[in-house]
C-alpha cells in the first residue's frame, strides 16, 4: 500500500511539477459548486472531475491501473481531469458575474495572472528549436541518407544495411525507410542490452579492425562515423572505403559487399 | 499575337516568382508552329485568355517547355540566349516541384478536412437541437473516418494485406459514407440555402463576430503557425514516424521493425491495435506520395491544434449556448489555460502543443475533450443517437491513437455514464455506454489475452 501511495505521489509530482495548476483546478471546482444555477456544469465537470481524482489517489484502483499500464506512465491517467475545460468555465463564471464593465475587466486580469503565474509558457526555446529543414529532423541525417541511398543505387544494392552511430541510427528510417540498420533506438535507449557492434562504433576511440569485422559479422554495407576520428586509412586497410561525408559523418562502403 | 502571347505567359512565370531582372523580357523570340493552334484558341476567346494562357503554361510538360524556348530561329527573327533558357528551365523545374507539390498538399487536405465535412454533414442535420455546423460536421465526419480506418486496419494487419489495398477499401467505403450523406443531407442543405438561409448565415456571421472573436482567430492562428513553422524533435518518432514510413517503403502493415527494418518474427503486441502510424501511411499513398514524416511533422501539429479548439468550441457552444461572449471568453481561456501547461512535458497541454502528431498527444488533448462533449450530448437532456454513435467512433479512434487509449477511453465514458445515470436516474443509458466502449472492450481482451 505504502509503495502503492509512493508511485502515486511520484506520479502526480512529475505530471504538475512545481506548478499551481492543482491549486487552481481545486478553486475552480469549489468555485462551479458554489455558483447558483449551475446543476448541469456540476454534474458534468464537478462529479465527474472528484470520481477521476478517487480512482487516481485511491490505492486499489491505482494497483489494477498499474498492473495493466505500469506504474512509469501511470501519469497518463491524470489526462483524464478535464483541467482547461474546470478552469475555463470557472472563469467565464468569475468574470461575468460582477454587473460593472470595470469590475469585469479587473476580474479578468487577475484571473489571466493567476492563470499565467501558476504555470509555465510552453512557446519558448526549452520545447521548440528553429526548423533547419521540412522534416524537423537533424539535417545530417538527411544528408547521409540520401549519400547511402545513391551509392547503394550505383551499386545495385536493393536494400543497403548500415552501422551508424547511435545519434543518427534515431531519425534514419524516418527519412528513409529504404535503408537497414543494424540496431535501432531501443538499443540506444538501453531497452535491449547493446550489441558488440554499437559498443565499438558509438566508443571514443573505436578499434577499426574490430569495428570493420564486427560489421562484416552484421552484413553492414555500410559503415557511419563522425568524420572527426579520421579513420579512412585504417578502415581501408580493411576493406571499407570512404565514399562520401555528408553532415560532419563519413560513409564508408564494404568493398566485400557479397552478401547476396 | 502570337508574341504577345508567349511573351505573356513567360511575364506570368517570372512574376510568380517574383523576379526582378525583366531584360529577359525584351528580348522576343518565335514560336514552334505545333503550339500556334493552342495559342490562336486562346487567343479567339478573350475572356478565357488569362487563364487559357496560365493553364497552358502549367500544362505544357518540361520537355514541351525546353523544345518550345530552345527552339532555332528562322532568319528574320531572334531567340533567347541559353543562359535565359537555362533560368527559365530552372523556373520550369521549380514550378513543377512546386506544382507537385500544391497538388499532394491539395490531395492531403481532400481527405482530411473535406471528406470528412462531407461525411459529418448527414450526422450533423440528425442531431437534436443544434442548427447544422460546419464544426460539428467536421467533428462527426472526422471521428467517423478514423473509427472506421483502426475496424479495417486491425484484421488486415492479421490477414497481412498490403498498405495500399487498407488504403484503397478505407477511401471507397468513406467515399461512399460521404455520397450517402450528401445524398440525404444535400437537398435539404440546399434547399436551406435557396430558401434566402445563405443570406441568413452571412447576417448571422455578421453579428457572430466581435473583437473577443476575433483576438481569439488571432491567437488561434499563432500557435498553428509556430507549431507549423518551428521544431520539437521527439526520439519516440524512430517508432512511430519510421512505422509510417517503413510501411510506405515495403506496401506491408507492420510487418518490419521499425528500427531496423528487419522483418518481425512475430507481430508487435502492444502496437498492433494502435494503428495511427498506418494512418498517417495511408494518407502518404492516397496525397501522391506526400512523405509521411511530412504529414506528421509539418501538416499535422497545425491541423490537430486547430481541430482540438474546434473540439473546444462546440464545447462552449454546449455550456454557454448563444451567449456568445460567453463562449468567446472560454475559448480565450482555453487558450491561456494550454499555453501555460509547459510545467512538465507530461502535461496533456504540453503533449498536445509539442507533439500534436503522435497518436498519445491525440488521446491527451483530442479524445478527453471530445469525450466530454459526446458524453454530455448523449446523456444530459437529449437523445442523441448521433452522440451516441460518435462515442463509438471517438472511443474506437483513441483504441487507434495509442494502446492506452483503451484505458483512457473506457474509464472516461464509464464515469460520465455513473454521474449522469445516478444524477438522472436515467439506467438505460448503461447498455448505451457499453455498446459505445465495445470497440475498447474488444481490443483490452485482445491485449490482455495476446501478452
Amino acid at each position: 500500500m505504502a509503495s502503492v501511495m509512493a508511485e502515486i505521489f511520484k506520479n502526480f509530482t512529475w505530471y504538475f511539477a512545481d506548478s499551481l495548476y492543482p491549486l487552481l483546478f481545486l478553486l475552480s471546482l469549489l468555485l462551479i459548486c458554489l455558483y447558483p444555477g449551475a446543476k448541469k456544469e456540476r454534474l458534468s465537470l464537478v462529479w465527474p472531475n472528484l470520481l477521476f481524482a478517487a480512482l487516481i489517489f485511491c490505492p486499489v484502483s491505482a494497483y489494477l491501473i498499474m498492473k495493466m499500464i505500469g506504474s512509469l506512465v501511470y501519469w497518463r491517467m491524470f489526462w483524464m481531469l478535464t483541467i482547461p475545460i474546470v478552469i475555463a468555465y470557472a472563469g467565464v463564471r468569475l468574470i461575468t458575474t460582477p454587473s460593472g464593465k470595470p469590475v469585469r475587466l479587473l476580474t479578468a486580469l487577475l484571473a489571466a495572472v493567476a492563470i499565467v503565474f501558476s504555470g509555465h509558457f510552453v512557446f519558448t526555446g526549452e520545447y521548440f528549436s528553429e526548423r533547419t529543414n521540412f522534416f524537423k529532423i537533424p539535417t545530417e541525417a538527411i544528408y547521409v541518407s540520401e549519400a547511402i541511398s545513391a551509392h547503394a543505387a550505383e551499386q545495385n544494392i536493393e536494400s543497403p544495411k548500415a552501422a551508424v552511430t547511435g545519434y543518427l541510427s534515431v531519425y534514419i528510417r524516418q527519412y528513409d525507410a529504404g535503408i537497414r540498420l543494424a540496431y535501432g533506438r531501443n538499443m540506444v535507449k538501453g531497452d535491449v542490452a547493446p550489441s558488440k557492434l554499437y559498443t565499438e562504433l558509438n566508443s571514443e576511440s573505436p578499434n577499426p579492425k574490430r569495428l570493420a569485422r564486427l560489421a562484416r559479422k552484421a552484413e553492414c554495407d555500410y559503415l557511419v562515423l563522425p568524420t572527426s576520428l579520421d579513420l579512412d586509412d585504417a578502415l581501408s586497410e580493411y576493406s571499407f572505403v570512404k565514399t562520401e561525408e555528408a553532415g560532419g559523418y563519413t560513409i564508408y562502403y564494404n568493398e566485400e559487399n557479397d552478401y547476396g | 499575337m502570337i508574341f504577345f502571347h508567349t511573351r505573356f505567359k513567360i511575364l506570368i512565370l517570372l512574376w510568380f516568382f517574383k523576379l526582378q531582372n525583366l531584360k529577359i523580357l525584351s528580348s522576343t523570340y518565335e514560336v514552334h508552329s505545333r503550339k500556334r493552334h493552342e495559342l490562336l484558341i486562346s487567343y479567339i476567346v478573350p475572356k478565357y485568355r488569362l487563364l487559357s494562357n496560365i493553364t497552358l503554361m502549367f500544362a505544357i510538360s518540361a520537355e514541351e517547355w525546353y523544345n518550345l524556348l530552345n527552339m532555332k530561329p528562322d532568319n528574320d527573327s531572334t531567340y533567347l540566349p541559353d543562359r535565359h533558357v537555362a533560368f527559365l528551365i530552372h523556373c520550369r523545374d521549380f514550378t513543377e516541384n512546386y506544382i507537385m507539390a500544391i497538388l499532394k498538399l491539395c490531395l492531403f487536405l481532400l481527405w482530411v478536412v473535406l471528406l470528412p465535412l462531407l461525411i459529418g454533414f448527414f450526422w450533423s442535420e440528425k442531431s437534436h437541437g443544434t442548427p447544422v455546423s460546419l464544426l460539428l460536421s467536421f467533428f462527426y465526419g472526422i471521428f467517423l473516418e478514423l473509427a472506421l480506418f483502426e475496424i479495417l486496419a486491425v484484421p488486415m494487419v492479421f490477414l497481412k494485406c498490403s498498405l495500399v489495398q487498407l488504403s484503397l477499401v478505407w477511401l471507397i467505403l468513406s467515399l461512399a459514407f460521404a455520397v450517402f450523406s450528401l445524398c440525404k443531407s444535400g437537398p435539404s442543405l440546399f434547399g436551406r440555402l435557396k430558401a434566402g438561409n445563405g443570406k441568413r448565415f452571412a447576417a448571422n456571421l455578421r453579428k457572430r463576430v466581435s473583437p473577443l472573436l476575433i483576438v481569439v482567430i488571432v491567437c488561434v492562428l499563432l500557435q498553428v503557425v509556430f507549431v507549423t513553422f518551428s521544431s520539437h524533435i521527439d526520439d519516440d518518432d524512430a517508432f512511430y514516424v519510421a512505422t509510417a514510413v517503413t510501411a510506405r517503403e515495403t506496401n506491408t502493415l507492420m510487418q518490419y521493425n521499425p528500427f531496423t527494418g528487419n522483418l518481425y518474427k512475430s507481430l508487435p503486441a502492444r502496437y498492433i491495435f494502435a494503428a495511427w502510424p498506418l494512418f498517417l501511411a495511408a494518407l502518404s499513398t492516397l496525397s501522391g506520395g506526400l512523405h509521411p514524416t511530412l504529414i506528421a511533422h509539418l501538416l499535422l501539429p497545425g491541423l490537430v491544434l486547430l481541430f482540438a479548439y474546434g473540439i473546444y468550441a462546440l464545447i462552449a457552444r454546449e455550456l454557454f449556448p448563444g451567449e456568445y461572449q460567453k463562449q468567446d471568453l472560454f475559448l480565450l481561456i482555453i487558450i491561456l489555460v494550454l499555453s501555460f501547461s509547459g510545467f512538465s512535458v507530461y502535461s496533456s497541454g504540453t503533449f498536445l502543443l509539442i507533439r500534436g502528431w503522435q497518436g498519445k498527444a491525440l488521446v491527451a488533448g483530442i479524445t478527453q475533450p471530445a469525450l466530454f462533449y459526446l458524453c454530455r450530448r448523449a446523456m444530459i437532456g437529449r437523445d442523441d443517437f448521433a452522440a451516441w454513435f460518435h462515442l463509438f467512433c471517438a472511443v474506437t479512434s483513441a483504441c487507434m491513437f495509442s494502446s492506452m487509449g483503451v484505458v483512457l477511453a473506457t474509464v472516461p465514458v464509464g464515469v460520465y455514464t455513473l454521474i449522469y445515470m445516478l444524477g438522472q436516474k436515467r439506467w438505460r443509458y448503461l447498455p448505451c455506454a457499453a455498446l459505445s466502449c465495445s470497440s475498447a472492450i474488444i481490443c483490452g481482451i485482445a491485449y490482455l489475452l495476446i501478452t
